[in-house]
């Protein structure tokens, strides 16, 4: 408190020039008058207000001397005269508007103009000051909100009950609850706490021989019993996935990038995987708030040995759920600040339950959030690029790796030993002389720069000398002015000839890793019946070892790289490409995907011009695992003549590029052929006669072999070598050497056995420079402001070091929202978690911890479960154990008379309630209590059954019980997101949700009355309920209702579904007719209490 | 009821109380505020219930809306540009640039493939293109001064269905049926006709967003089942049986338990479900039609496209004959087009092939609600989310034209409004707005407004204030109003 005092005062002090020995009056003043002003009157009465009502400023004294349109607001001795009063009192004008003001306040004002006024708020200010000085004060007030406050240290209370008891909570809400007079309800009964426990621990209905069991141990020893149970289903690979499913909810999961194309969301459902596997890890919270905000950035990344993956690194795919815009905001103004609104806005509500992404346009209404604080948590999320990255666990391919080069080197030893071994006969000067007649026609379009050149034109009928000469002479000339063409126009910025990257380059993955080649390399065949492809220049080849293996260049910004266009030197094939990123709008949609049948070329990529809020340009070679928009909307993945088809979801592609240059340059065009091949050709004397020119051609040939057998080609060699392997005049074929063969083949297994990557659009801030953003005035993105340095929201400021950052921030972020010096947090999800428990939280809006949020219900207890979880290593196991096992939890859902009438909402948790299953947990209860649920954890996700496809925006139609998989598996769609989930609430994909609807509707009806899925599934149960041998219709019934209901059906009840499943049936065999017991098992799925658990 | 925003712009949370009546208010029935006294009752509506339920007398009952999806281009219906032809293939230049056109200074004018008369009584102004709507011209009453936020398809299909260029709002198909509930109550509020695909901004364009979910349009397929799940999966006998059963337990199991309304809300689902079953297929069945309604339609067309068309726009009329508030219906979707009016090339070929498949159909509807008397009460809406630049990069016999929301058409007919009136001017080249700027908010505002509801008082507490289709905009045009 003395703090915010002090502070205030500062604030004061410090935004309002005046003398430093305040007198008395001027005290009044900064004491009563000031801050009423502030609070109730600049919004609509300062600079910084978009229009002055009334033309009347408050903010200096000049404005309330001059007054506005009616007249002086104050004349200072004279309170009858000051109109501000008679607006104060609702006489004239009726100021502030909502409210009067409490009578003391005005009398303090006709003090103030009685004592003459006092105010040292001498200047009229700038709007942006006045903004600034009336934000310092809310500021100030708004910080004191009960969520921002640290966790208390909090005792459990005394209860005159305190046998009822059995944890901790208990005995706050008994305290409650003794408080208002209320008893709790009485324990509800076991096979109540088991279907009740297995719903909100798995979201699947209790097994029979899990009722069965529980009722007996229940019997025995009940205590006993309930811990076994619960750390039994704690155990079960279910409960991760139910609680990924809830927060799931909360960063707002989705597979697909909505919009319109709906295009794939690289990874999202490897995230949705983390998040079971670290929910059935029991991994801490704190953890999973440092990997998804910065799980890129950890010093020391969750490596999952089992399932072989870097975990920390798909956390950060938490950024990239819900609607992505294609294009970039080069094109449309908006695209980028659209993006970023909704980072802000899941991050804030997910991890603060604050509303961040409403001061975006002005300084939030009501909550301790500046526009400021806005835009310096946009540079946050916006400094590094958001682009794919690799999840593989680190060293998973190096065994494999090793031996290939190994291998590689075995092969191209013996294939050099072959080759030059041949060399004598091969390549001579009368063999090659017969062949070039023999190919006449082939080569005779021959020309300058192509290796057949000399050779077509020695084929003509000129005399030898001459055209030696002759080609001398053109080879020369061309190649002194291309060289000189060269050296004027372009800065080489690599040639490779070291492995590295220039300075700012980063890179990714094996391919890059294990790529480099120095010239020669062979590129082992892994198909058909030759050893090898080619030979690789010197460079960067993905595919040098495995196209399997995955790479990433990212270039440095544009317009940071010197010269005004880059060139590179590229092939590729398999949707390898490069694509262009203006402010991480990476859907946009010029997109380069290399023709595998293309030779080797230059590409230029030239800087664009920045406009619209656009401060960075990242171009990036990827193959097709690393590319953060593959596969992009259909059609626009085009490669040479082949379009990927819209059903190709663009997994597992053996995608590969090679980059063997880099120049810099300012104008167009690329850097020629300066004919370097030719050199040992044409250098020295001319040849003498034709024989000698065909000597001459040979050895040419015969010396580039014979270097590349002993390692040592040139760039020139491995051309040469090259034009011999396409001439077939080279022994290339496994039938030529068998023992050379058998180590191909020895390559071709090993190399079969790496596994294609595994990648989620995630980020990196590699290299990064960190980036400001402007503010947008009034959120207008045409309407750009000052520029807001970097940082976190400034209430919590001298607390964390985002603003000290060198990179993003985003480490800082993480490690202070993981740490026990943020409030907000711990309590925020040990409340979302509660309302997983209890059907609502202590706060009942779990997104929303601000003033227009709910006050906490207990707000002690939630302390004190904040500390608490805090205590026990953020466990989420922990903390639901501690829950299930409360005597809160284990009420039944009987309410007395008192208890409706008093507490009706069930604020005080004197029963437990009466909940609807969610959409999945109904779906999958069908599946289950059918006997189709196949238990199979994680993977992609499944296509819901559709009516009608839609290819253009791969809305394609699966099976129409999604092979028995659990919902969480089925594709969420933003467009069209699995209907017969959406019929039963569940959230909208795009936004962040903390707590589900719950409607009722007559859609939902005629769901489990007809629809398909509903109809299959009986039959399914009815077909397997005749073969199991229950000897009676009651026998059977009782089956059913513990498998569906968890419970025995009574007395009643048997013969009231006997008597209907006979009325079903028209056959004389009861207990074989499926058909009748289908419809019995249909009117079983359409009961209230199946969807319902209390 | 989910109390928190789900809004990223302003998120905040739906305020007021959590008790059980409010939760029965948001939920089975969904109605609100308005609709609360009308359909508590469980009877058919009456001229005197909507009397009671809107803020003044309304002059129209229904809505059908023609969704022209893509962008129908205004300077090829209803606003002619003789400028367009004169200076075709010249440069656009710099002034002629806009931020809510896809344009560029080197772009080149593009007249018109079509020619302009004026039709009926009135003089109404439309293209060759249009010869069926031509034909009741004298109806239609045209806006040409409508100015979108942003030349995209995402953006203005939400702006123009939810008010809202990032969407997260309801339709207002959904606020019309919350506002004013549905006359039937074996059928919803809002219906949409669709043609089965889903358009760009998705299928939030037709949602109920915070508004109960039963206020999101029910959609009926062209073909087939008409709507999911209506189909009974048993005979009319086995599924009462089954309903018999169930209604027993299911009462039991509401006795018991501790929040009992809720379930019984559950159990007057299935009575409402039971009776949907049957009266959406008749409602939607056209063949009860007689052969001359039909072939005045188009269902007899050749053309498979037009046939769909024609027959959504038949069902069209016969829901809003049953009381159904809000018809939509879409356009169908070919050649697979991103969305159907979307011609950025072949704009001669393909708006011609948009304009066979719907243009009779809207024309038809005009006139079978006027021989009806239901005219009067029944608003057809015909729009776009956006017009088409009157310019193109190069003027060829395929070009087309792009995005363009900084003027353009849309039109209405019925329900109170002017017949043969154009409203609004744009610039001698279609590229501007130069009088009587209108946008979609204030679009939104003249439809309630001609429904009895003002515009600034249908609101639904959420995000800590009240919302509106309008948000904070919206002018009701009262030059377009008899």
């Amino acid at each position: 408190m003395t703090r915010i005092i002090t502070y205030l005062l500062i604030v004061l002090f410090s935004t309002a020039p005046m003398s430093i020995c305040a007198d008395e009056k001027t005290e009044f003043f900064e004491k009563k008058i000031r801050p009423v002003l502030v609070k109730h009157c600049y919004e609509c009465h300062s600079a910084a207000s978009d229009e002055a009502k009334g033309k009347l400023l408050l903010d200096f004294r000049g404005g309330l001397r001059k007054g506005g349109d009616s007249g002086p607001a104050v004349v200072p001795g004279k309170p009858k005269q000051s109109l501000i009063l008679e607006a104060l009192r609702y006489e004239s004008f009726e100021m502030p508007p909502k409210k009067k003001l409490p009578a003391a306040v005005i009398a303090d004002f006709e003090q103030w103009i009685r004592q003459g006024a006092v105010d040292p708020r001498d200047k009229a200010l700038s709007p942006a000051e006045a903004a600034a000085s009336t934000w310092k004060l809310q500021l100030a007030e708004r910080s004191r909100w009960w969520s921002l406050q640290p966790l208390r240290n909090v005792s459990p209370p005394a209860v005159r009950k305190s046998a009822w008891s059995k944890e901790t909570i208990d005995r706050f809400v008994r305290s409650a609850l003794e408080r208002a007079n209320l008893p709790p309800a009485t324990p509800a009964r076991a096979e109540t706490l088991l279907r009740r426990l297995s719903f909100v621990l798995t979201g699947l209905p209790p097994k029979p021989e899990q009722v069965q069991a529980f009722s007996l141990a229940s019997s025995k020893d009940a205590e006993e019993a309930l811990i076994q149970l619960v750390d039994e289903l704690l155990a079960s690979p279910h409960f991760g996935e139910r609680f990924a499913r809830h927060w799931m909810d909360v960063v707002r999961y989705t597979d697909t990038y909505g919009y319109e194309w709906d295009t794939p969301a690289k990874g999202s459902w490897e995230y949705r995987d983390y998040l079971t596997r670290a929910f059935n890890d029991d991994i801490g919270f704190d953890q999973l708030i440092r990997e998804q905000i910065a799980g890129d950035l950890l010093p020391q990344p969750r490596i999952n040995k089992r399932a072989g993956v870097n975990e920390s690194m798909i956390g950060p795919m938490f950024y990239h759920m819900g609607e992505h815009r294609h294009g970039n905001s080069l094109q449309f103004n908006g695209i980028h600040q659209e993006m970023v609104n909704n980072k802000i806005d899941a991050f804030s509500k997910a991890f603060l339950a604050m509303t961040v992404s409403c001061a975006r346009c002005h300084d939030h209404k009501l909550d301790a959030i500046s526009q400021a604080d806005y835009y310096a948590l946009a540079g946050v999320f916006m400094t590094p690029r958001w682009t794919s990255r690799l999840i593989d666990a680190p060293g998973k391919n190096d065994a494999a790796l090793a031996k290939l080069k190994r291998l590689r080197a075995e092969i191209h030893k013996r294939i050099g030993a072959a080759w030059t071994a041949k060399s004598g006969t091969l390549m001579t000067g009368p063999s090659l002389r017969k062949w070039a007649h023999e190919n006449r026609p082939s080569l005779k379009s021959a020309k300058l720069g192509g290796i057949s050149w000399p050779l077509a034109q020695l084929l003509s009928e000129k005399d030898t000398t001459e055209t030696w000469s002759w080609l001398t002479t053109e080879w020369r000339t061309t190649r002194a002015s291309r060289l000189k063409a060269n050296a004027d126009k372009f800065t080489v910025l690599s040639d490779f000839h070291e492995p590295g990257f220039p300075p700012g380059w980063s890179v990714e993955g094996d391919g890059i890793a294990h790529g480099y080649v120095a010239d020669g390399a062979p590129l082992v065949s892994l198909t058909g019946n030759t050893l090898i492809d080619e030979l690789l220049p010197r460079g960067y080849h993905t595919h040098a070892i495995s196209s399997t293996l995955p790479g990433a260049v990212r270039l440095p910004a544009q317009n940071s790289v010197p010269g005004s266009v880059v060139s590179l030197e590229l092939r590729g094939g398999e949707w390898a490409g490069h694509l262009v990123v203006p402010q991480n709008a990476f859907q946009n949609e010029p997109l380069t995907f290399y023709d595998a049948s293309a030779s080797r070329k230059w590409v230029s990529i030239t800087d664009v011009g920045l406009k619209n809020g656009v401060t960075r340009v990242f171009p990036e070679l990827v193959t097709a695992s690393l590319h953060p928009n593959f596969p992009p909307r259909t059609g626009l993945a085009k490669a040479g003549k082949v379009t990927l088809a819209s059903q190709d979801d663009g997994f597992n592609k053996r995608s590969w590029f090679s980059l063997t240059g880099i120049v810099g340059h300012k104008a167009g065009g690329t850097p020629a052929d300066t004919l370097e091949v030719f050199a040992p050709l044409f250098e020295g004397e001319p040849a003498a006669t034709e024989q000698d020119a065909w000597q001459r051609i040979a050895k040419w040939f015969s010396g580039a072999i014979d270097r590349w057998a002993a390692n040592a080609a040139t760039p020139e060699d491995v051309k040469l070598i090259n034009w011999l392997l396409k001439q077939n005049l080279l022994p290339n074929q496994s039938k030529d050497a068998p023992n050379i063969a058998s180590l191909v083949k020895q390559y071709r297994e090993v190399e079969a056995g790496i596994a294609f990557p595994r990648s989620v659009n995630s980020m990196d801030e590699r290299g990064v420079a960190s980036l400001n953003y402007r503010l947008n005035v009034r959120g207008n993105v045409d309407e750009e402001g000052p520029m807001i340095p970097h940082n976190f929201l400034e209430v919590f400021v001298g607390k964390h070091q985002v603003a000290e950052s060198q990179g993003s921030g985003r480490l800082e972020l993480a490690e202070y929202l993981s740490s026990r010096n943020n409030p907000q947090t711990a309590r925020v999800y040990v409340n979302r978690v509660w309302q997983s428990v209890f059907g609502r939280g202590i706060v009942a809006t779990p997104n929303d911890f601000g003033k227009l949020g709910d006050q906490p219900s207990h707000p002690e207890l939630l302390d004190w479960l904040a500390a608490q979880f805090m205590k026990e290593g953020w466990s989420t196991k922990k903390l639901v154990r501690r829950l299930v096992l409360s005597q809160t939890f284990r009420q039944s859902s009987t309410v007395t008379q008192a208890a409706a009438d008093r507490d009706p909402d069930n604020n005080l948790l004197h029963h437990y309630p009466t909940r609807r299953l969610e959409a999945e947990a109904i779906r999958d209860s069908l599946l289950a209590v059918s006997g189709r649920l196949d238990p199979q954890l994680f993977g992609p996700p499944i296509n819901p059954p559709r009516l009608v496809e839609d290819a253009a925006k791969r809305l394609f139609s699966g099976p129409l019980d999604s092979n028995g998989r659990r919902s969480i598996y089925m594709k969420m769609s933003i467009m069209d997101p699995p209907k017969f989930l959406v019929g039963f609430n569940l959230p909208d994909l795009k936004l962040p949700t903390g707590r589900r609807d719950v409607t009722n509707g007559p859609s939902q009806a005629l769901a489990l009355l007809n629809n398909p899925l509903v109809v299959q599934l009986s039959e399914h149960w009815a077909a397997s309920l005749v073969k199991d041998g229950q000897r009676t219709p009651d026998e059977r019934i009782r089956v059913m209702f513990i498998r569906a209901l968890g419970r025995k059906p009574s007395d009643k009840e048997l013969q009231r579904w006997t008597e209907a499943v006979s009325s079903f049936s028209e056959s004389s065999k009861l207990m074989t007719d499926k058909a009748a017991w289908a419809e019995l098992a249909h009117v079983l799925f359409n009961l209230k209490e199946f969807i319902y658990y209390r | 009821m989910n109390r928190e925003s789900t809004s990223s712009r302003c998120p905040g949370r739906m305020a007021g109380d959590y008790s059980r009546r409010s939760f029965l208010k948001n939920s089975s029935a969904g109605f609100g505020w308005l609709a609360l006294s009308g359909l508590l009752a469980d009877r058919a509506f009456t001229a005197e219930h909507q009397a009671a339920r809107t803020h003044f007398p309304a002059k129209a009952k229904n809505v059908i809306f023609c969704f022209m999806d893509g962008g129908p281009s205004h300077v090829d219906t209803f606003d002619p540009k003789p400028m367009l032809k004169q200076q075709e293939g010249k440069v656009i230049g710099e002034g002629a640039v806009s931020k809510r056109s896809q344009s560029s200074a080197n772009r080149v004018w593009l007249g018109s493939p079509w020619k302009f008369k004026q039709h009926g009584q009135s003089g109404q102004w439309v293209s060759d293109l249009f010869p069926r709507l031509a034909g009741v011209a004298d109806e239609l009453c045209v806006v040409r001064s409508m100015v979108g936020e942003l030349p995209l398809h995402g953006q203005q299909n939400l702006l123009l269905h939810t008010g809202r260029i990032l969407g997260q709002a309801p339709s207002m198909g959904a606020w019309v049926s919350y506002g004013l509930g549905s006359e039937n109550q074996n059928l919803p509020g809002y219906v949409l006709l669709n043609n089965d695909w889903v358009p760009n901004g998705g299928l939030e364009n037709f949602g109920s967003s915070y508004l109960p979910a039963s206020h999101a349009a029910t959609m009926l397929r062209p073909q087939g089942v008409p709507v999911d799940n209506i189909k009974p999966s048993d005979s009319l006998t086995l599924q009462q049986r089954k309903l018999a059963l169930l209604a027993e337990q299911d009462r039991e199991f509401a006795a018991q338990a501790a929040d009992g309304s809720v379930i019984e809300g559950a159990i007057a689902n299935y009575e409402t479900a039971f009776r949907m079953q049957s009266a959406v297929p008749i409602v939607a069945n056209i063949s009860r039609e007689t052969k001359h309604i039909q072939k005045l339609y188009g269902v007899n067309s050749k053309d498979t496209h037009q046939q769909l068309y024609a027959s959504q726009a038949l069902r069209a009329r016969r829901l809003v004959e049953a009381g159904v508030r809000f018809v939509e219906i879409t356009c169908p979707s070919f050649d697979g087009n991103n969305s159907p009016w979307d011609q950025h090339s072949q704009i001669k070929k393909n708006h011609e092939k948009n304009a066979r498949v719907t243009e009779q159909s809207v024309a038809a509807l005009i006139i079978d609600l006027k021989q009806r008397g239901l005219l009067d009460e029944t608003i057809v809406v015909w729009a776009g989310e956006m017009g088409r630049t009157p310019h193109t990069p190069k003027v060829t016999p395929t070009c087309g034209r792009d995005h363009h929301v900084n003027g353009y058409s849309l039109c209405m007919a019925g329900g109170g409004f002017k017949g043969g009136v154009a409203y609004g001017q744009t610039d001698e080249f279609g590229n501007g707005v130069v009088e009587n700027k209108a946008d979609i908010h204030d679009i939104h505002a003249t439809l309630l407004n001609q429904l009895g509801v003002n515009h600034e008082h249908l609101t639904f507490r959420h995000g800590g204030r009240d919302q509106r289709l309008t948000d904070e905009h919206g002018r009701v045009i009262k030059e377009l109003l008899q």
